[in-house]
Parts: structure tokens; C-alpha cells; sequence
């Protein structure tokens, strides 16, 4: 048994750590450093997770939907909780043995996830497999039925769509519908979030795809009007720091484009930035004008996302003018001191409105051209810099 | 012996493959039965040390389906076949059809005069084969060739939905293309 | 040459060389990984990546999801690792391949267009959006490289005059055959990693996405693909040492040494300039793949062909 307990440990010494950040930005950012000296990646999605981290309190809709996570991680699986930057290495620690002392759950059935969603009951129903969005539990009640899934464990809401495509094994089928390009494709209910890589936690973008064309586009924080405010004690001087800002929202921008190597450099960077050390804030913004440069100078970015999200022209509800290039290009000035944040927290309804029509890699792309999160803090620091 | 094993084995899996786009209820599995079938088809010819035209069957006949796949499934959004459907039409039609030509072709393979083989196996097939298909007739294939493609294209440009009116304007002076999604290419 | 020369099936024993080219092929996708790691998150912890990553997912649990086609989707994971294997079936190892046949590129290339049938039917099987997503926008971008991957593998057979892999080897004794056909090279090199859903093709399995056709799988699923992906890359690592760089020539040292050190300066290189870039999304690539390749392609076969006309290769 002991050798085997070995191991187990031995396998499970670098564990994929799927982050659900409710809490105040900084705890993410001590969270998401700690993983990155540690070569833990972040998974992408449940079934590539060994681990939850919750980084901060969720809100009763983000703990549902935590709970669902939970239960689509394969086994072994462990969820910690943490609520201070400076517990986050220690709680980490344990991860590895706790993995190995739960590795036994392999014993025990699986539940058979079309079994859990005829249950109905909402911290299961969700269950695996969701369409879209991780563990999303939200969208409560104006629909009736067991509507309270936007969109997971199934083709899109339940009970949403219960006019075309009859059912399946439970699950509502897609009807058709005409499209953009003139064609009658199926069209699906989807909801992506709240939980979803380099994407703010809590955030729910529900629609209608055809292919991957996104209509019919709403956001909304699952917990309430904005994402949670900061909580009073915990890392609240960085939480406005213009450059740090810049740097985590230009690393979530480059994930979502698909350029992991720039993305970990610029969070290296915001760590360094972050440090209290004299001498590595000095290296750290070295590093974020080594990383800034390479993205303004990236060519195949420039080609690959130019002209997506355009404003044309006019900036307003807290979305700078111009395209997602043009938005990232803004990160990076402001991460090199260039310039204020963003002065306004993006306004939702505008940022859905520039979803509409958009293929989803576009869409993730612009919501992450923008910073969500600064909606929380935008009103009490943005304004500050103005 | 080997080969009169494989080639039975391949070819019950083949016709059983083949049956099997009929019973299944969902189009990716009757897509991929069918796959299936005609990789069974390019075992057999393997199997027959027709190396060249076996692997090319392999090879066209997976695009070929995958393509398939795209079409009928793309306008989908149910995966997983969840919703089933018949792949049947026309049954009693398709039955007739189906069983006088299965007739015909065993009727013809029992009855033909196989020539028997004179000479020693060449060295390379692959290159036997090309030389007698495409050596006296090469112009004519390069015609067909070219005249099937031109087909296709013609078909498509008669299909599509957005002609260059809609994407450069009435007079044509549009200076870059007005798409939903632009391309990569600077114009 | 004869079939008992280039094979090494008959020259070893069908069991020993089957084993021997498996083993190869392992230690091929092992090695990207590690040089992967390397790129990606820094030297540390990456020479043991490959097998704490694998020993992970065996430990892990398969999941399910609602309703998923089951039998499709086993097949198709399983099929990934399984293709990648075949596809070193006609790579030399020190001097042989495993499988010598008068169309061995052919066969390379029947391998990967299976591969796009499993990677899609990846995508379908979970019955998910994000890995369905992830499967079309494979087929997408596989439409667009699959002609002038055609066209690269076919370049090099056109200038050896033959299809066998051990003769086009055989047929750069002169002249390593990147020097006439780069573009074919690079073409070759790019599709490879587009067919491993890796680097700036990785679109498919994106972040954006959650992970893509790879967003529901776990447990010994992933770590079938996830090692058929990287197993992939490295065999195409070693046929691109096969087709282009003149394969085991080299002075000095014997010929497998050769072989190797090219096969790892070449995913060096490979690694090196696709993580230098970001993902190149399907919607603009495709039309330079279409536009641009497909025409460079055609007119490097055709270059080549007229250099074999004048006798150029003989």
C-alpha cells in the first residue's frame, strides 16, 4: 500500500489547478503566482482539472456553480478554498497529499451524469458535459421547468427552448433557424461562464450559436449587478495599480489569443511588480517592457486579431475606441506608464452589443479586450488616475 | 492462405460495415460505418499486395468522408447523433436497386474470363500501374481532369450565395471585400 | 534495393522491429514534449514531464458526459496515438523503415487524413459545445492544409522518383533535397504541427474555447491523445530528416547519430518558431492557405518536376 501511496503522489506532484476567482483581483494574482513557481498549469476546463481553487467568498449563484464544478472533475479530485494572499502557498502544499488520500475515490461508482440530470435537483442536475459554460447555475426562474441551468449539462437552458427540437435523453435538441450567412443552421441555447479560462469569474454570457456564430448575446454577473467588491484587508493598495492591472488583463488577453508564452511572461512580470523587493519590482518592469514590446511588434498577432471588435471610432461605456489590437496595445502603454486605466467600468449591455453576430473566438477575444473586473474596483480607484 | 483469410475476414466486415449505415440512427455513425466499410475495402486490396491503390482508397475515402461529415452534420448543432434519424429513403427502391446490382457484379465476377498471369510480378507496382493507366492516355485524363474541376468550380460559383457584386459592390470598385468574417489576406 | 534491405520488419523479425519502431516513436513524442516543456515553462521540471504527466492521468478517473456517443469517442481517442504509430511505419530507423512499400508517402498521408477523421469525431463524441466547436474548426483548418501537404510530401517523392521513403533517402546522397524544395520543407513542417492541433495551429484545442476537442477528456483518454498529438509531432520531425535533410548522411558519425541529432535540431527549430508566435485563427489562415500555399506549392512541384526533366537528380 505504501509504494503505491508513493506513487500516487509521485503522478500527482503537478497537478492541473482550475482557478474560480470570486474573491478581490490580488488574491487571484497571488494565487495565479504562486501556480506559476510552482509549474502548476491551469487547467482549461473540468476535465482537465485535479484541483479547484476558489481564491476569495463566492456568492451564493458562484458557489452553486463551484459546486457543479466539482462534481465534473474527474477523480481524484480536491476543492480549496482560500481567502488571504499569504495562506495560498501553504494550502497548495497540502494538495499533493490530499490528492493521494482521496486517490481511493477511484473506487467508488461514478455516478452516471444522465442519471443526475433526470434528478432535476439543481447542485447535481448540471452535472457533466456542459454545453458552454463550466458549472453554470444562474438564470433563475422566469422560465419554470427545471430552468434554473443556463447552460450546462445540456444544449442550453432547460425548458428555454422546449418550442423546436424536442428531447433527447433528457436533453433539449436544437432547432433550425435562419442565420447570418443565409443558411438554415440549428441553433443552439449556450451559455458560457462563470467559470471559464481567462475569463472573469462570475460572468455569464448566454445566446444562441449557429456554427459558431454567437446571437442573441446577454452578459451578466451571476452574483448581482458587478463582480464582488474587494474584500477590506486583502491587497487592496495593488488592486489599482495601473500597470498591474494592465499587465493581468494583457495576460489574459494574450491566453485568449492563443499566445501562452507572451501570456506567462506578462504575468511574470505583474508578479515581479508585485514583490515588495526593490530589486525585482526593478527587474519586473524590465520584463513588462521585454513583453510589451514583443506583443506590439508580434506581427502574426497583429494579423490574426486585427479588425475584431471594432468601436469604429467612437469609445464610450468604458470601452476604449478602436479593436481588440488596439485595446491590447492600450494594455500595454499602461502597463509601461504610458497611461490612466480605463476611466469607466465596461458597461455589459455595450459589450453584448459587440458580441452579437461574432464567431465565438471573436467574442472571447473581445470580452478579454476589455477589463471586467475592473468593474468591481473601476468606480472607487479607476477614477483616480483620471 | 493468409491472404484468402484476410481477404474473407475483410471483406464479411466490409459488407458488414456497409449494412450497418442502414441500421444506425445517427449520421456521424452511418458516415463512419461507411468509413469503415470502404477501410475494410482498402484492407482486402492491401491485403492483395496492391499497396498503392489500397492506401489511396484509404486516403480518398476518409476525406471524402470526413467532407461528407462536414456538410451533413455541420448545419447541425446536436452532437453526439442524440437525435435520431433514419438514414433510409425510398426503401423498397433502394432495396431493388441495391440487389439487382449486387446480381449483376457477382454474376459478372463468376462469369468474366480472368486472363491468367503471364510474366513475373513487377518490381514496383506502384509505378506499373501508373505507366498503363496514365501512359497512352495521359491527355486525356489531363483533359478530364481539368474539365471535372472546372465543374466543380463552375458549381459552386453558380451555388454561392454572395457573388463579387455583393462583396465589391455593383461597379466592382470596392476596395476590399465587404465579408462577415475577413480573410488573411491584405486586399 | 529490395524489400528485404529497406524493411526492417524482415531484416529484424516482424516482432523485434514493431517493438524497436514503437519504442522509437514513444521516445520521439517524448522528446517534443520535454523540448515543448522547455519553451513553454522553463527548463525546471520539464526533462520528467512527459512521465509525471502520464503517471497523472493514469491515476485520473475517465469521466463521462450526458449523453455522449461513446463508441465513437473511445475510437476516436484511442485512434489518435494509434495513427501516429502507423505513420512511423514508413520512417526510417537507422537506415529501415518498419514497412517498406512503393508508397510509403501515400501511406503517411492516408494516416493523417485519418487522423482528421478521429480528431473530428474527438470533437463530436463528448456531445459538448466547446469540443465541437474545437472539431469543426480542425476540419476547417485541415481543408485548407491538406492540398499543400499533398503537394509538399509529393515534391519529394517527384524528385526521388520514387515513393518509397528509403529511396528518397537514398535519392539526396547529392544534394539534400531542402535545398531545392524549401518551400515544400517549411509547408511540410507547418502541416505537421497543424495536424498535431499544435503551436500556432492549436486553435482546435484553444484556450479560448476551454481546451477544445481536448475539453472533455480525462484519464487514460487524454493521455492517449495527448501522446498520440506529441508522438505525431515527433515522427514528423523524423520524416521531415527523412524527406528533406538528407536523413542519416552525415561524416563522421554513423548514420542513426546523424538521423537523431537532425530529428532534435528539428523540432528545435519547429518549437522554437511556433511559440514564438500566437495561434493563427483558422478564419485568417485559411484563406492564405488557399491563396498562397496551394499556388507556392504547385509551382515548387513544378519547379522540381522540371529539374528532374533536365536531370538534375540523376
Amino acid at each position: 500500500m505504501d509504494v503505491r501511496r508513493r506513487l500516487t503522489r509521485w503522478a500527482l506532484a503537478r497537478p492541473h489547478v482550475l482557478l474560480v476567482s470570486p474573491g478581490p483581483r490580488a488574491l487571484r494574482w497571488a494565487a495565479e503566482a504562486e501556480l506559476d513557481r510552482r509549474s502548476w498549469p491551469e487547467a482549461g476546463s473540468p476535465a482537465d482539472a485535479d484541483v479547484v481553487l476558489v481564491a476569495g467568498e463566492p456568492g451564493p449563484s458562484t458557489s452553486a456553480a463551484v459546486d457543479v464544478l466539482m462534481s465534473q472533475l474527474p477523480r481524484p479530485r480536491v476543492r480549496i478554498d482560500v481567502d488571504r494572499a499569504d495562506d495560498v502557498g501553504r494550502r497548495l502544499d497540502g494538495v499533493v497529499a490530499a490528492l493521494a488520500d482521496v486517490s481511493g475515490q477511484l473506487a467508488e461508482p461514478s455516478g452516471d451524469p444522465q442519471a443526475l440530470l433526470r434528478l432535476g435537483e439543481p447542485s447535481e442536475a448540471g452535472g457533466q458535459g456542459d454545453h458552454g459554460g463550466h458549472g453554470d447555475v444562474s438564470e433563475h426562474g422566469d422560465d419554470g421547468g427545471h430552468g434554473d441551468h443556463g447552460g450546462h449539462g445540456d444544449h442550453g437552458g432547460h425548458g428555454e427552448h422546449a418550442h423546436h427540437g424536442g428531447e433527447v435523453a433528457g436533453l433539449p435538441m436544437a432547432g433550425t433557424a435562419p442565420d447570418r450567412d443565409g443558411l438554415e443552421l440549428d441553433s443552439l441555447r449556450v451559455s458560457l461562464g462563470p467559470v471559464l479560462p481567462a475569463w472573469p469569474t462570475g460572468l455569464v454570457l448566454s445566446g444562441t450559436m449557429q456554427g459558431d456564430v454567437l446571437t442573441g448575446a446577454r452578459l451578466r454577473w451571476i452574483d448581482g449587478d458587478r463582480a464582488p467588491p474587494p474584500s477590506p484587508d486583502d491587497g487592496r493598495p495593488d488592486d489599482g495599480r495601473p500597470d498591474v492591472v494592465a499587465l493581468d488583463a494583457l495576460a489574459r488577453f494574450l491566453r485568449v489569443a492563443g499566445w501562452p508564452v507572451a501570456a506567462r511572461r506578462a504575468r511574470a512580470a505583474r508578479h515581479a511588480l508585485l514583490s515588495a523587493d526593490e530589486e525585482s519590482v526593478r527587474r519586473g518592469r524590465a520584463a513588462a517592457a521585454r513583453v510589451t514590446r514583443t506583443v506590439r511588434r508580434s506581427r502574426f498577432l497583429r494579423w490574426s486579431v486585427r479588425g475584431i471588435g471594432d468601436t469604429h471610432g467612437t469609445a464610450g461605456d468604458g470601452i476604449p475606441a478602436g479593436d481588440v489590437l488596439d485595446r491590447a496595445y492600450r494594455w500595454c502603454a499602461v502597463a509601461g506608464g504610458g497611461l490612466p486605466v480605463a476611466s469607466a467600468p465596461a458597461d455589459l449591455g455595450a459589450l453584448a452589443g459587440m458580441v452579437e453576430g461574432q464567431e465565438l473566438a471573436a467574442a472571447r477575444l473581445i470580452v478579454a479586450s476589455v477589463d471586467l473586473d475592473g468593474a468591481a474596483v473601476g468606480a472607487e480607484y479607476g477614477r483616480a488616475h483620471d | 492462405m493468409l491472404t484468402d483469410v484476410a481477404v474473407v475476414t475483410l471483406g464479411v466486415l466490409a459488407v458488414a460495415a456497409g449494412a450497418a449505415v442502414f441500421v444506425v440512427d445517427s449520421m456521424a455513425r452511418a458516415t463512419f460505418a461507411l468509413l469503415a466499410s470502404f477501410l475494410a475495402a482498402a484492407g482486402m486490396l492491401l491485403a492483395l499486395d496492391l499497396v498503392y491503390v489500397a492506401v489511396v482508397t484509404a486516403l480518398m475515402m476518409t476525406i471524402e468522408m470526413v467532407v461528407m461529415a462536414v456538410f451533413m452534420i455541420m448545419f447541425m448543432m446536436n452532437p453526439a447523433g442524440l437525435m435520431p434519424m433514419t438514414m433510409v429513403h425510398n426503401v423498397r427502391g433502394s432495396v431493388v436497386v441495391g440487389a439487382g446490382v449486387f446480381a449483376v457484379l457477382t454474376t459478372g465476377i463468376w462469369t468474366i474470363d480472368w486472363p491468367e498471369r503471364d510474366g513475373r510480378r513487377p518490381a514496383d507496382a506502384t509505378r506499373q500501374l501508373g505507366e498503363t493507366i496514365m501512359g497512352g492516355h495521359m491527355l486525356v485524363m489531363l483533359v478530364v481532369g481539368i474539365a471535372l474541376f472546372a465543374t466543380i468550380i463552375s458549381g459552386t460559383v453558380l451555388a454561392t450565395h454572395r457573388g463579387r457584386y455583393d462583396r465589391f459592390g455593383p461597379e466592382l470598385d470596392g476596395e476590399r471585400p465587404d465579408d462577415p468574417v475577413p480573410g488573411g489576406l491584405p486586399r | 534495393m529490395t524489400d528485404s534491405v529497406t524493411s526492417s520488419a524482415a531484416a529484424w523479425g516482424v516482432l523485434p522491429a514493431v517493438v524497436v519502431v514503437a519504442l522509437v516513436a514513444v521516445a520521439l513524442g517524448a522528446l517534443f514534449v520535454v523540448v515543448d516543456r522547455v519553451a513553454v515553462t522553463g527548463v525546471r521540471g520539464a526533462l520528467g514531464a512527459p512521465v509525471v504527466e502520464a503517471g497523472r492521468l493514469l491515476v485520473q478517473q475517465r469521466r463521462v458526459t450526458p449523453a455522449p456517443d461513446r463508441l465513437l469517442w473511445r475510437l476516436a481517442s484511442a485512434a489518435v496515438l494509434v495513427l501516429a504509430m502507423l505513420s512511423m511505419a514508413v520512417v526510417p530507423v537507422a537506415g529501415r523503415t518498419l514497412w517498406s512499400t512503393t508508397a510509403d508517402l501515400v501511406w503517411f498521408n492516408a494516416m493523417e487524413a485519418l487522423m482528421w477523421a478521429a480528431v473530428w469525431l474527438l470533437g463530436w463524441g463528448p456531445n459538448a459545445v466547446h469540443s465541437l466547436v474545437g472539431g469543426y474548426r480542425f476540419l476547417a483548418q485541415g481543408l485548407a492544409y491538406e492540398l499543400p501537404l499533398m503537394f509538399a510530401l509529393i515534391t519529394a517523392g517527384l524528385g526521388a522518383g520514387t515513393l518509397r521513403t528509403t529511396g528518397v533517402v537514398a535519392a539526396q546522397r547529392e544534394l539534400w533535397f531542402v535545398v531545392t524544395m524549401p518551400a515544400a520543407f517549411v509547408v511540410f513542417l507547418a502541416s505537421a504541427a497543424a495536424f498535431a492541433f499544435w503551436g500556432p495551429f492549436s486553435a482546435p484545442a484553444g484556450d479560448d474555447i476551454a481546451g477544445g476537442v481536448v475539453s472533455e477528456l480525462s484519464g487514460v483518454e487524454r493521455l492517449l491523445v495527448e501522446a498520440g498529438r506529441a508522438v505525431f509531432l515527433g515522427v514528423s520531425a523524423a520524416m521531415a530528416v527523412a524527406l528533406f535533410l538528407g536523413g542519416g548522411a552525415g561524416p563522421w558519425l554513423p548514420d542513426w547519430s546523424w538521423q537523431l541529432l537532425k530529428t532534435v535540431l528539428v523540432m528545435l527549430v519547429l518549437v522554437a518558431a511556433g511559440r514564438r508566435v500566437p495561434t493563427l485563427r483558422p478564419d485568417r489562415y485559411v484563406e492564405v492557405g488557399w491563396m498562397v500555399l496551394v499556388p507556392v506549392t504547385l509551382v515548387q512541384a513544378l519547379v522540381v518536376a522540371l529539374l528532374v526533366l533536365s536531370g538534375w537528380y540523376a
